[in-house]
C-alpha cells in the first residue's frame, strides 16, 4: 500500500515524533508507515485520517490502484 | 510525490535504538513501560539468579547424598523449584504487560520475535539435547530446563534486533 503521509506531515509542518505523539504510536512505526515498509491496521488509518481531516482513501491506496491524492 | 517538503533530518533516523533491543530485549529503556519492564526484570532475575546458580553448583552432591529425597524435610532444591516457576510466570506476565503496552508494529515485531524464539527453541534444544545424550548416554533435565528459559533471552533479543531491522 503506498500513501501520502510524508507529504501530509510536512505541509503541516509536523516531525515524525509530533505526528506519533498525536498517533499515540512510536516515531519509528510512523517512519514505517511512510516508507510503505509497514500498513497500519484499521484503527491507525481512521487514527490518521482524523488528525489530517481527510477519508482513509485521500492518504492510502492500493498499489495498483488510484494513487492517493495527498490534498 | 517528488515535491516532498523537508523535514527534521532527524526523522531519517527512525530504528530503534540497537543498544535496547540487543541487551535488554526491548525496544527502549527510556519510555516508563520499557523502564517498568527493565527494573521488575532486574529484580526477579536477582531474586531468582543467586539460589539457582548455588542450587546448580550443589546439585550433583545433593542428588548424590539423596538428602533433598530420603528427609522428606523441605530444602534448598525443594525451595528453587519452587521459586523458579513463581519467578519465571512473574517475568511472563510482567512482559506481557510491556508487550500490551507497545503499538502496533512494536507489538507485532515482539509476538513474531517470541515466535521465531520458539521455533529456534525447539530446534536448538533437540540438537543439543541430541549431543548432550550421544557424549554422556543421559539426559540431565533438572537444570536444562529452568537454564533453557534464560538461554532463549539473547536469542529472542537476536531475532527482535533483526526483525527490527526490516523497518
Amino acid at each position: 500500500m503506498k500513501n501520502d503521509l510524508r507529504v501530509l506531515r510536512a505541509k503541516r509542518h509536523l516531525t515524525q515524533a509530533n505526528l506519533a505523539e498525536k498517533l499515540g504510536v512510536s516515531r519509528q512505526t510512523v517512519n514505517a508507515i511512510e516508507t510503505g515498509k509497514y500498513d497500519p491496521s484499521l484503527p491507525l488509518a481512521f487514527k490518521i485520517a482524523r488528525v489530517f481531516g481527510l477519508a482513509i482513501e485521500e492518504i492510502f491506496a492500493a498499489e495498483d490502484g488510484e494513487p492517493a491524492t495527498g490534498n | 510525490m517528488n515535491n516532498i517538503p523537508r523535514t527534521s533530518s532527524n526523522d531519517d533516523d527512525s530504528r530503534w535504538p540497537r543498544s535496547a533491543l540487543l541487551m535488554y530485549g526491548v525496544f527502549s529503556t527510556r519510555t516508563p513501560a520499557g523502564q517498568r519492564f527493565f527494573r521488575r526484570c532486574s529484580i526477579a532475575y536477582a531474586i531468582l539468579i543467586l539460589p539457582t546458580l548455588l542450587f546448580l553448583i550443589h546439585h550433583h552432591h545433593y542428588v548424590a547424598r539423596s538428602s533433598w529425597v530420603s528427609h522428606g524435610m523441605p530444602t534448598f532444591g525443594h525451595a528453587t523449584a519452587i521459586l523458579l516457576p513463581i519467578v519465571c510466570s512473574y517475568i511472563l506476565l510482567e512482559f506481557r504487560k510491556y508487550v500490551l503496552s507497545l503499538d502496533e508494529l512494536a507489538r507485532r515485531l515482539q509476538v513474531e520475535a517470541m515466535a521465531w524464539t520458539y521455533a529456534s527453541g525447539l530446534i536448538l534444544g533437540a540438537i543439543l539435547c541430541a549431543i548432550w545424550f550421544e557424549s554422556l548416554g543421559k539426559l540431565d533435565l533438572a537444570w536444562f530446563c529452568p537454564a533453557w528459559f534464560f538461554l532463549l533471552e539473547p536469542v529472542r533479543a537476536g531475532w527482535l534486533y533483526f526483525l527490527s531491522r526490516r523497518y
